[in-house]
């Protein structure tokens, strides 16, 4: 759901590390368990490996020593802040079959551009890639639901005002959701821009609201070690 | 007369795919918003852009770059007083992506 995810949708990340989102079942974890004893993964850091710390939406971190994986980080996590359960996320996935034939299962675009909405500044541009190139791919015979994607969450004035000249009823069915479409639909540049940052702010906010009572539970671990 | 309504019809198509083409020009071209190098990158099929990947992935572990992730300071998981390695050669570790074709 990391670095290769944006990269297949059209972003670019060189990621060291690779992120799963995982179902957080016994029986999965056991799958799992048995993946990372391969790749001779160690647990690095705090919380523990178990169920309940991922059911809370901690990430479970690893470090590969594998000697073709040497010192990769691996990242856990199952549940994730505006994020679907993962039951939908799975339904909703891409699967990419790579050279040598493996197949990889990635979050679908607007899933993986939730999880992006965090409280770090480079996952703001990375958002702005992935549904920008999403467009350029798509803009000349788009679906319903892909226009309305688009009005929800692009970041870039220019094409959400080319979007609110081509769809004017659809953006106007969508202000309520998303209010700074008026500046598009006006036209009005250094308005949208604005109305972009403070969207990004508030959304920035809110993950480092939700995330106050996981750090401090990562820190009463931390000092229980 | 259905000579002359096929001839009606064809006259049509060609007519709304002269304003199609007229229209999808006067659309933003990525170009014109990111500049050469990401146009071509987003240019690229998912499949492409995972193979460019691959290449880079060889070329920096070529050059000894280090599987070894830098500290991010941001996350909500970072930990100021973990211990991590530090690479061999002293350098810090290669972030460039390269942005022609990626």
């Amino acid at each position: 759901m990391g670095g290769q995810a944006c990269v297949f949708y059209g972003a670019a990340e060189f990621s060291r590390g690779t992120d799963f989102a995982i179902l957080a079942d016994a029986a999965n974890l056991a799958r799992l368990r048995k993946a990372l004893a391969e790749l001779q993964a160690e647990l690095i850091a705090v919380p523990p490996f178990a169920i309940r710390y991922l059911r809370r939406g901690h990430a479970i971190h690893f470090r590969c020593q594998h000697p073709e994986a040497l010192r990769m980080r691996v990242d856990v996590m199952s549940r994730m802040r505006g994020v679907d359960v993962f039951a939908k996320l799975w339904q909703r996935r891409t699967t990419l079959q790579i050279p040598g034939g493996e197949k990889c299962d990635l979050l679908s675009l607007p899933d993986l551009v939730q999880a992006k909405k965090t409280q770090r500044d480079k996952d703001w541009p990375m958002i702005r890639r992935l549904v920008e190139a999403h467009y350029f791919e798509n803009q000349r015979k788009p679906t319903s639901a892909q226009i309305r994607f688009w009005f929800q969450e692009l970041r870039t004035p220019e094409l959400l005002v080319e979007l609110a000249v081509r769809y004017p009823a659809i953006c106007r069915r969508l202000l309520e959701q998303r209010p700074l479409l008026a500046h598009a639909e006006s036209a009005k540049m250094t308005e949208l821009e604005q109305a972009l940052l403070v969207e990004e702010t508030a959304e920035r906010q809110r993950d480092k609201e939700y995330w106050v009572p996981l750090r401090r539970e990562l820190e009463k671990l931390r000092h229980g070690r | 007369m259905e000579a002359k309504s096929k001839e009606f019809v064809e006259k049509g198509k060609e007519v709304y795919s002269q304003a199609w083409k007229r229209y999808s020009f006067s659309m933003i071209q990525p170009e014109e918003l990111v500049g050469g190098e990401w146009a071509e990158w987003y240019r690229l099929t998912p499949a492409q852009r995972w193979l460019e990947s691959e290449k880079l992935w060889q070329t920096y572990l070529a050059l000894g770059g280090s599987l070894n992730p830098e500290p991010d300071m941001q996350s909500p998981f970072f930990d100021a007083r973990a211990p991590r390695s530090r690479p061999a050669h002293g350098r810090t570790g290669v972030r460039v992506l390269r942005r022609s074709r990626v």
